[in-house]
């Protein structure tokens, strides 16, 4: 039997003719006049019985497996049947330091501490946001009263995050030992889920459970809990099975759930963070009040919205692959990501036997992180990923970062124009072949294992308006080199394809300009070599005969013993353009990304009379 | 014919929803008697949703959707998404429901030497053979005999060096021991032997069972079958009297001669062993047991004149006994007290 899940077979009219094709095949019923009103009602009717029962087998078929089924429910159900809990919506942190100085307060304490929820306002697009600490922070008297607060890993930058704080109460009746407990909001980010189990309604005295995800073992007493999105996109807590699965709350406890519901991303890039109140001071004669200094250290990035339908589908099966255990290189990269996805926007992992220069021993991981994610922030994330690798390492293989190798991609394009097939201008349609050239970039390039192709893009570009007859571009690839100003160095740069081989025509490496020794310079191969010279601008004379060499086959690029004294153009880098090898693609390989450079790039039109 | 021995039990669930015999059952019975073609025609129209001409055979595969063992070969393309990383690899598996079946068990032991046997198991219907090669990398230093070591140890008399829980390898094709590189021979390497080139398999083996950061060599097994018709004895020939044990004579040996047998302790019982006359004639007709010990470690030693050592610090218990000889043919090592 033939089984696909197509809706292609659902057209009335196909199954009314294959009903009566059966059963005119059917001896009793091969002599009857289908067409005739009676019979052709009958079959009206079987055939929309037919039609119906197939439409819903069809959508039920559908929405058993991850891949194809279309409800949100049935995605976070099917994902969350392996294992994998999708993430809720993220609050955007911002890290800030925290101090009051009482001056000499008399009988001032020796430490101060603020509480967890501690309040600060901030505004984005002149909308209010509120961010709040995620725990209680102290700070020690330095001797002069000034008090520099710390987190529980006694680090001033505290992170606060936005978002409002609620608090759930539930009660555990008679009857529902095994309950879930519904948290009816959307905006919930669970990962700043507090839950406590008071032992009735009026005791203070209280049990953190901790998320299961979190737990390194689980027995009848473990305090365990499970978060999970619920059908309707809310939220449901449960707890174990009180027997072997962890701890169940008894009949009479109180539960309580303290979150964020969180603007998610609409607060990201906050920078600026005011206290809601004034710190108390208590001394033996009376409480005093003093400001709280916040200074900003980052500002507010990696809000995220609830996971997308499609990052369910992608991310699930990896997730379900690496068992919370890092082995393969798929497996570090989907944990991390798991983890750290709202920092990270793509992520290639990859054992140290596959790096260039081989490494035994080492997983190399390199991320794209989120723009709005600054050098700080990666920086912690680094260590926080390098944490998580010491918990689920099979293997205590060391963990290496290498930040993505980018290749820019300079694209200059031409089109045939005809006006007489178009209203617009010349100018209209230009703008209008340029967004489309800088919406293909967009969409197809800047991850790993993303490539250029010209062909796609040039498809793209003969679709923009029937004047647009046709259309070529040529490519050059790009890399940037930041040197150490006024010292001599030398580096190697390593493009994402290869660099054309030279000719006795024209150059086909060039840079952008800079002074070198006080002579204003650019990097240009010698014509028909391999030789890398630096060129008077002002002259055309060779100023330095030999800076390096490039190897055209492998896209290496190699600079010896050059000087820079300044960069023209306010850049603190050198632009180094080589005519791509092959300018129909740019494949990157391993660690490698293509950017594209809007700047050197251009859209030109030729208006032609021909059709 | 063989009999089919498969376990399986394929179609184990009596589901059936558009069952045409059901239809005489459900409908009225005087339909059966004044209606008899309507009841007909309502089977053949049954006949016609069990055909493939009809999308309501969907209808079936919903009991069956999740059911690895007898999902539809198509639809059991989803679960390998779900389960596999993705159907780009699924026509490539040898025994499709057991990669899916087994994939939780493959991911929980990912990195271990069974995982890997699995995985060609389920994904190319093969054997292989794991091994790390750390354990051929030849180790410079000290040969010891670390289980006399551990020995003497127990019996309370001072080991020679108890730091020393590895011994260093011989020199000598016999000895299997390769000097380090940057590929197999290192701490991190694995090799695979199998019958499949590594081009066929490395892609997937990657993905689903490799420790990122770590060499994997594959090495292609050429397994012949040999011919059972070459073993069969010629007829006329009668078969010759296989070894026959006849008495166990100990051997007390005080003194060694190139006469004399070398007794070998193998635990309860002793059992003589004759050294190679060309070697016996290197040594002293007058050199006892416990000098002979103390200067070779095994008879391996004695028997295989190519398995020098770097030993660097040998103290032969008597010096007339140098255990170096500029002759290549006879034992020799490079102890320093020699040279």
């Amino acid at each position: 039997m033939v089984t696909t899940i197509r809706s292609t077979d659902l057209d009335f009219t196909t199954i009314k003719n294959n009903l009566k094709l059966s059963l005119k095949n059917n001896t009793e019923f091969a002599d009857y006049n289908y067409e005739g009103s009676g019979l052709s009602n009958l079959l009206d009717v079987l055939a929309y019985n037919t039609h119906y029962n197939a439409l819903i087998a069809n959508m039920a078929l559908n929405e058993s497996y991850l891949t194809t089924a279309q409800l949100r429910s049935s995605v976070v159900s099917l994902a969350e049947a392996i294992g994998y809990m999708p993430a809720s919506k993220t609050a955007p942190s911002a890290t800030v330091n925290l101090s009051v100085n009482t001056g000499n307060l008399a009988g001032r304490p020796s430490v101060l501490s603020i509480p967890r929820g501690t309040k600060f306002t901030t505004t984005v697009d002149d909308v209010a946001y509120t961010f709040e600490t995620i725990g209680t922070v102290t700070a020690t008297d330095d001797g002069n009263g000034l008090y520099v607060f710390k987190d529980n890993l006694d680090r001033e930058a505290i992170t606060i995050k936005e978002g409002t704080n609620i608090t759930k109460t539930f009660l555990v009746s008679e009857n529902s030992p095994d309950s879930v407990y519904v948290i009816p909001d959307k905006d919930m980010d669970t990962t700043t889920a507090f839950v406590s189990v008071f032992a009735d309604l009026t005791t203070t005295a209280y049990a953190t459970y901790t998320d299961l995800k979190d737990a390194d073992s689980i027995d009848d007493q473990s305090k365990v809990y499970i978060l999970r999105e619920t059908p309707n996109g809310f939220f449901e807590l449960s707890f174990g099975d009180g027997n072997t699965l962890g701890k169940a709350p008894e009949s009479g406890n109180k539960i309580v759930v303290e979150y964020l519901s969180t603007s998610g991303p609409d607060a990201n890039g906050a920078d600026t963070f005011t206290p809601t109140a004034q710190v108390n001071v208590p001394t033996g004669a009376g409480n005093n009040a003093f400001n709280l200094t916040t200074t900003t250290v980052t500002k507010a990035v990696s809000g995220a919205l609830v996971e997308t339908v499609e990052s369910i589908r992608k991310n699930a099966p990896f997730s379900y692959a690496s068992q919370n255990r890092m082995v393969t290189a798929v497996d570090y990269a989907a944990l991390i990501k798991r983890n750290f996805g709202y920092l990270i926007k793509d992520i290639q992992a990859y054992g140290g036997e596959d790096a260039v220069r081989k490494e035994y021993g080492v997983v190399f991981i390199s991320i794209v992180f989120k723009d709005d994610v600054t050098q700080a922030t990666a920086d912690k994330a680094k260590g926080d990923i390098t944490a998580l690798a010491r918990q689920l390492q099979v293997i205590t293989f060391d963990i290496k970062f290498q930040d993505p190798d980018i290749t820019y991609l300079e694209a200059a394009v031409r089109f045939q124009f005809n006006p007489k097939f178009t209203s617009s201008s010349v100018q209209e349609i230009q703008n209008r072949v340029d967004d489309v050239v800088t919406n293909y970039f967009t969409n197809n390039t800047g991850l790993f294992d993303q490539s250029f192709r010209r062909s796609n893009m040039l498809a793209l570009v003969d679709d923009v308006d029937p004047s647009v007859l046709s259309s070529r571009a040529d490519l050059k690839i790009q890399k940037r080199y930041t040197p150490l100003l006024g010292s001599n160095e030398s580096a190697v740069l390593r493009y994402a394809s290869p660099i054309a081989e030279p000719n006795d025509e024209r150059p086909v490496v060039k840079s952008s300009a800079f002074f070198s020794n006080g002579v204003k310079v650019t990097i240009q191969n010698k014509l028909d070599s391999y030789k890398l010279q630096l060129i008077s601008i002002d002259d055309s004379t060779v100023f330095v005969d030999n800076v390096g060499e490039f190897a055209p086959s492998t896209g290496v690029l190699s600079l010896t013993g050059l000087i820079v004294d300044s960069i023209i153009g306010g850049n603190s880098f050198i632009k180094i353009s080589a005519d791509a090898a092959n300018p129909s693609s740019a494949s990157p390989g391993q660690n490698q990304i293509v950017v594209f450079d809007d700047d050197l790039s251009f859209v030109q039109a030729e208006i032609t009379a021909t059709n | 014919m063989s009999l089919d021995k498969t376990l399986r039990d394929i179609n184990r669930r009596p589901l059936s929803v558009q069952d045409k015999k059901q239809v005489k059952g459900i409908l009225p019975e005087y339909f059966q008697t004044e209606y008899p073609k309507f009841a007909s025609f309502l089977e053949a129209y049954y006949d016609y949703q069990d055909s493939d001409l009809s999308p309501t055979r969907l209808i079936d595969e919903l009991f069956l959707n999740r059911d690895i063992t007898q999902v539809d070969i198509d639809l059991l393309s989803f679960i390998e998404d779900e389960l596999l990383l993705g159907q780009q690899y699924f026509e490539g598996f040898v025994n499709k429901r057991e990669a899916a079946d087994y994939s939780s068990t493959l991911y929980k032991s990912k990195g271990t030497k069974y995982s890997i046997e699995q995985f060609f198991r389920v994904f190319f219907n093969t054997f292989v053979d794991v091994k790390y090669t750390k354990e051929n990398v030849f180790i410079v230093g000290n040969v010891h005999d670390i289980e006399k070591e551990k020995a003497n140890q127990n019996a309370g008399i001072t080991p020679y060096a108890p730091e020393i829980t590895v011994s260093a390898s011989r020199i000598g094709h016999e000895s299997q021991r390769y000097i380090t590189n940057d590929k197999l021979y290192q701490k991190y390497a694995l090799l695979i032997k199998t019958t499949l080139p590594i081009q066929t398999w490395i892609d997937e083996y990657k993905l689903f069972v490799h420790p990122a950061g770590m060499y994997v060599g594959g090495e292609v097994q050429i397994i012949s079958i040999a011919e059972p018709d070459y073993l069969i004895m010629p007829p006329g020939i009668p078969d010759s009297d296989g070894p026959r044990y006849v008495d166990q004579a100990d051997v007390a040996v005080v003194a060694f001669n190139a006469t004399n047998h070398i007794v070998q302790d193998l635990g309860s019982r002793q059992e003589p062993f004759t050294l190679n006359p060309f070697q016996l004639g290197q040594f002293p007709p007058n050199m006892t047991l416990a000098a002979f010990d103390l200067n070779f470690n095994n008879l391996a030693n004695v028997q295989n004149p190519g398995s020098n050592t770097f030993d660097d610090d040998s103290t032969p218990a008597d010096p007339s006994y140098p255990k170096m000889s500029s002759d290549s043919k006879v034992l020799m090592n490079f102890s320093n007290d020699f040279f």
